[in-house]
């Protein structure tokens, strides 16, 4: 399955990152939804408060404006300016410049439409108010209308903030809102009776229609005072209370009751100037109440602003705290996944490269291995999975040098067998050996003789076979010479001893000697790569041996004209011959090679397979100057001009008497050819060759 | 380690690698009572094997095949082939005895015994 294969290939850590994906999504998803909407509400409270605080300027301006239409209207019933209008134009400027940077700050678009068009309306009429105050300096304005205009004006300043309670969603500061906005209508009616009352008695009376606009003011005012006392909560009733109280408060009820009740009056009986003065008193206390109710919903929705932005803020750090947390949380994680895992592939690497073939190797040479020192356990202590695995690691390692000290115990053992089926085989051959001698010795009849060379034959052979064993078991070379042996000599002697040995043709060859200790092993491992030439290439082929000096040493050459060998065969048979270390036991032809690197590697022979130039093989054996000696002195020439007569004594580790060869001279070879007739066959003992 | 385990017994070359296989003379019919002598007194040459060396040298006293055999501690046989070789070369001359064809002398028979004797 395609999926699992790429999991599987993945590395641990995007694995765990893989794992902590979706839940770090949803998180970030839902935490940014809600840092959005904490973000949204408080730029919403940010909003709120600056429409608040436009509300305040608002009322402060209107509170200017009616100072002005009052002072105003007493200028123009009196027929001329009032003291104190141009200061009080001056002071509301002022607050029409701090109105109108308010304005400026507010996002219109995100009012309600009645508020937007009250806005708008407002401002119209405010921009018409120089022209205004124009008319009034003029006298070309009649009072009424002058008090109609500035009437209007504030109306629409009072209604725009009566809109702006319908954008806010706190109910608590909408409610704080709306008792503020509605002090404000309140104050402006009183201020409307106050005007109106003062037009009527500059007149002197009601004019028609002018009782029902008063009544109508007072009625109004009624309700809203009532629908101010419903909706206010206790406070504000309280503060509302608490502050309307005092002698002028009551004087201008008393005066009000009087305009009341002088609807059809000729004259209405009112001072002027107490009408004038306890109402602004009142108007005054209002303003307070104004403020002090507008102050308290303006710090409500400041409140407002910093709580939704700390909440903001709250929201973002959770998150991030717990987003770190998680991430810290899965690193830990990870690390404490990885290191045990890094520990156990490094030392699962080491024991498998380095320390599991260390301890084959000298269990291969016999050294003595501590098999508990070799199999310490990883030092991993986990118990979770991993631990585990270690723990199986560590009985896999156990057993691999268990079965590996066996294997070496039973490869001894084998040895052990070699050698003593070898020593008693060899033992045997020996006596037959011996038995041949003395039957060779007196035989005269030709076809006697042949049979017993056949004998003799076979028994060399099997001679070399019995010497195979030995060196399979290591065993050290039992046939010793005490000097050395001409070479020429030696190749000879190794010749015989296969089983074709007139097929072998021995080049001519420098003067040189095989030292005694190491004859007995150059003529095996000559005789067994000889074989081998012979036993490869067709019958009737030369196998020539040649041999030249080299830097350090002799290099003799056996060649065949068989098939060859593949490269890879002769790759594989090279380094058998190099490192006879393990023996494959696959062919004949391969034990063949591992006895002659055996026997090479005892005394640092180099042993060497090429392609030779007649499509054969060509086996290079390289003497090093250790084995030669030097060519034969005049005094041991001399010395041996006479043969020894009579029976050699039996000294095991000397030579026998046999021949008088041991310490012949060097002869160049092939002489025996010389004296022997060429044609095969003729004048030769066919039956050697079988 | 002694005993007869490692004792090699015979000698560096076996005796038919000494003949190649061969069990009669090349070229000649060789009795073992025939006397062999040098055929001159000159040092038989170095390329000689080692076997034809020895006999060649032997031969300086005239013997007969039996006696040289014995003297170079040869087997029988062997030494007849490697005679043979050595006349044809001319290296040594042959004798026949008297009675090569017809029934044996007894000084001869006398003479050969007294050579195996000496073996």
């Amino acid at each position: 399955m395609k999926v699992g294969s790429v999991l599987g290939n993945l590395s641990l850590r995007p694995k765990i990152a893989l794992i902590l994906l979706l839940p770090v999504a949803a998180l970030l998803l839902l935490a940014g939804l809600r840092i959005g909407s904490s973000v949204s509400t408080s730029r919403q409270a940010a909003q709120v408060r600056g429409l608040t605080e436009f509300a305040l300027r608002g009322t402060a301006l209107a509170h200017e404006l009616q100072r002005e239409r009052g002072l105003t209207l007493g200028g123009l019933l009196a027929g001329r300016r009032s003291p104190g209008v141009r200061e009080q134009r001056a002071t509301t400027n002022r607050a029409l410049a701090a109105y109108r940077e308010s304005a400026a700050g507010l996002d219109v678009d995100a009012l309600a439409p009645a508020a937007a068009d009250e806005l708008a309306s407002a401002t119209n009429r405010l921009g018409g108010l120089t022209d205004l105050r124009q008319d009034v300096n003029q006298g070309s304005i009649a009072p009424g209308a002058a008090l109609d205009a500035y009437n209007t004006t504030i109306a629409d300043l009072l209604n725009t903030n009566r809109g702006l309670i319908t954008g806010i969603a706190d109910p608590q500061l909408a409610q704080r809102v709306g008792a503020f906005v509605a002090v404000s209508r309140i104050k402006e009616l009183a201020a409307l009776e106050r005007e109106q009352v003062s037009e009527v008695l500059d007149k002197g009376s009601f004019g028609p229609g002018e009782f029902r606009r008063f009544t109508s003011t007072l009625s109004t005012r009624a309700v809203l005072l009532s629908e101010f006392r419903a909706a206010a909560d206790d406070a504000q009733r309280a503060t509302f209370v608490d502050t309307l109280v005092g002698p002028e408060v009551q004087r201008a009820r008393e005066l009000q009751a009087e305009a009341i009740a002088s609807e059809d009056a000729s004259r209405l009986e009112l001072d002027p100037a107490e009408w004038w003065t306890v109402n602004s008193t009142e108007i005054d206390l209002l303003r307070r109440v104004e403020n002090q109710l507008g102050a308290a919903a303006v710090e409500a929705s400041r409140d407002d602003e910093t709580a939704a932005r700390t909440r903001a803020g709250l929201d973002a750090a959770a998150v991030l705290v717990v987003l770190a947390l998680a991430i810290g949380l899965s690193l830990v994680v990870v690390r404490s996944l990885l290191r045990p895992l890094g520990l156990l592939r490094s030392s699962a690497e080491e024991v498998a490269h380095s320390q599991l073939p260390g301890v084959v190797e000298r269990l291969q040479r016999a050294e003595p291995v501590d098999l508990t020192a070799e199999t310490q356990p990883i030092g991993i202590r986990d118990r979770d999975e991993i631990g585990q695995v270690a723990r199986a690691f560590d009985a896999v390692h156990s057993t691999a040098v268990r079965v590996a000290a066996e294997q070496a115990a039973l490869r001894r053992s084998v040895a052990d067998m070699f050698l003593s089926l070898g020593r008693r085989l060899q033992a045997l051959v020996h006596r037959q050996l011996e038995l041949l001698d003395e039957l060779e010795r007196t035989e005269a009849d030709p076809q006697q003789l042949r049979s017993l060379f056949r004998l003799d034959h076979l028994a060399t052979r099997m001679r070399r076979n019995a010497e195979n064993l030995l060196v399979l078991s290591g065993a050290e070379p039992v046939r010793r010479w005490s000097e050395p042996v001409p070479l020429p000599r030696v190749i000879r002697a190794a010749s015989a001893e296969i089983e074709d040995y007139n097929r072998v043709g021995v080049m001519p060859m420098a003067d040189v000697r095989i030292v005694g200790h190491a004859v007995s092993d150059v003529i095996h491992l000559l005789a067994e790569l000889i074989e081998n030439a012979a036993a490869f290439s067709p019958p009737g082929t030369r196998v020539q041996v040649s041999g030249e000096p080299a830097a350090h040493g002799y290099l003799l050459e056996v060649e065949d004209q068989g098939i060859g060998m593949s490269d890879e065969e002769l790759e594989l048979a090279n380094e058998q011959l190099a490192k006879p270390t393990t023996i494959d036991l696959a062919s004949a032809q391969r034990l063949g090679f591992y006895v002659v690197g055996r026997l090479a590697s005892r005394h640092s022979i180099k042993v060497r397979l090429r392609r030779s130039w007649f499509g054969g093989v060509a086996a290079l054996v390289l003497l090093p100057a250790s084995l030669l000696g030097g060519p034969e002195t005049e005094m041991e020439r001399a010395g041996t001009g006479h043969p020894e007569v009579g029976p050699a004594p039996d000294d095991p580790g000397e030579p026998r008497r046999g021949a008088p060869g041991e310490r012949g001279e060097p002869v160049p070879t092939p002489v025996p050819r010389a004296f022997a007739v060429k044609s095969p066959g003729a004048g030769r003992d066919n039956g050697m060759a079988g | 380690m002694t005993g007869r385990y490692e004792a090699d017994p015979g000698p560096f070359l076996r005796p038919y690698a000494m003949t190649e296989g061969r069990t009669e003379p090349t070229g000649h019919d060789l009795a073992i009572e025939d006397l062999i002598g040098a055929a001159s007194a000159t040092d038989p040459p170095p390329w000689l094997s080692l076997e034809h060396r020895s006999i060649a040298l032997a031969c300086r006293e005239t013997l007969s095949v039996a006696e040289l055999a014995a003297r170079v501690d040869l087997p029988l046989g062997v030494t007849r082939v490697l005679v043979g070789d050595l006349a044809t070369h001319g290296m040594v001359t042959v004798h026949r005895a008297p009675s090569h064809a017809g029934s044996p002398n007894v000084a001869l028979l006398e003479q050969v015994l007294h050579g195996l004797q000496k073996l």
